[in-house]
């Protein structure tokens, strides 16, 4: 019989929550991608993601968008974290889409992280495409996403796959 | 022994034109939908748009924010779509003014789609032509409803969908 190639590692609630953490992610795949969808109590907060609990200034961020009126793209070196969107998470009654492909997670050089934003807002709101580096060179082994304030709300769930 | 997360739950293949096609009776036992395209219309047209109706739902309940690669990507475009009757997926599809025989591919993610909150839509599309211009998209969407979506209908921007046009939606199991 064929392998399984995308398998479902986890999957996380958010509702409540301001942050959430994957630990003990297995390193018996390549790749990993992180799914999350849904909802902000405050609107236009930045999910952001760190790595294996990692706050140093060890990620950089390259990223395109466009807002509705205009587009743009933009770099930072030495962040703390990975951008992920350029627009924030709404409230309802719109909704978000984040999908994260995360490459040679296990590999002792830096990782990249590829982040697709769908942020729209009615008449506001973002769609971006983010290119994110960890320079770490531990295997990721958890993964966090926060929010810098409020809380994701009621059916709000993020899914790690293997890939 | 895991389970298959990435299952295909229906295609279609047009045999003969059509002025659209729907996905329907949906199963709610997935998480999120991927919806892949391989689209021409009949029609003159270059790059166009597809456009896409959850539920059968004409009310005013989407809206959506795109990037547009425009003139062969010599510009990048955004623009918005308000309380709009259904999602503009701009550039998922492409008439007759396009190289013969070449297809617009699409690929849209519906998170959450049994959710009892709006649904997010992220989609990738991009038209082909073997010369200059030929144009690209990202569109960010939001249906805004509560109930799980059981039907999917698209419908090209002009005349109607191409012989050889394919359609092929997947359901994606988080657990």
């Amino acid at each position: 019989m064929a392998t399984l190639t995308y398998v479902p590692l986890a999957t996380q609630n958010m509702s409540g929550s301001s942050s959430i953490t994957f630990s003990s992610i297995p390193t018996g795949y390549t790749d990993l991608r992180l799914v999350f969808s849904g909802i902000a109590t405050i609107a236009g907060y930045n999910p952001l993601i760190r790595f294996n609990g990692d706050t140093g200034s060890n990620y950089s961020n390259t990223q395109m968008y466009a807002n509705g009126s205009a587009t743009s793209a933009q770099n930072y070196q030495n962040r703390t974290y990975c951008l992920i969107d350029a627009g924030g998470v709404d409230t309802s009654p719109n909704a978000s889409v984040y999908i994260n492909e995360i490459f040679s997670y296990t590999n002792s050089y830096r990782k990249t992280m590829l982040s697709y934003a769908a942020e729209d807002q009615n008449n506001g709101g973002a769609v971006s495409l983010t290119a994110n580096l960890w320079r770490g060179t531990s295997a990721i082994n958890s993964i966090t996403i926060y929010l810098n304030s409020g809380t994701f709300s009621t059916n709000t769930v993020a899914t790690l796959w293997g890939i | 022994m895991a389970n298959p997360t990435m299952t295909l739950i229906a295609s279609q293949t047009l045999s003969t034109s059509a002025s659209s096609i729907t996905f329907s009776s949906i199963p709610q036992t997935y998480f999120d939908l991927r919806i892949f395209s391989s689209v021409r219309e009949t029609g003159t047209a270059q790059q166009d748009s597809m456009f896409l109706t959850l539920n059968s739902d004409g009310g005013s309940n989407y809206s959506s924010t795109n990037m547009n690669s425009a003139a062969g990507g010599a510009t990048v475009t955004s623009t918005h779509q308000t309380n709009a009757t259904f999602v503009n997926l701009i550039n998922a599809s492409q008439g007759t003014g396009y190289t013969a025989n070449g297809f617009a591919i699409c690929e849209t993610y519906i998170g959450n789609y049994t959710s009892t909150s709006a649904k997010g839509i992220f989609t990738f599309a991009t038209t082909f032509n073997n010369a200059y211009p030929n144009n690209g998209g990202l569109i960010a969407s939001v249906y805004r409803n509560s109930s799980g979506i059981t039907t999917i209908n698209l419908a090209p921007g002009a005349s109607s969908f191409a012989t050889y046009s394919s359609f092929y939606l997947y359901g994606i199991k988080n657990s």
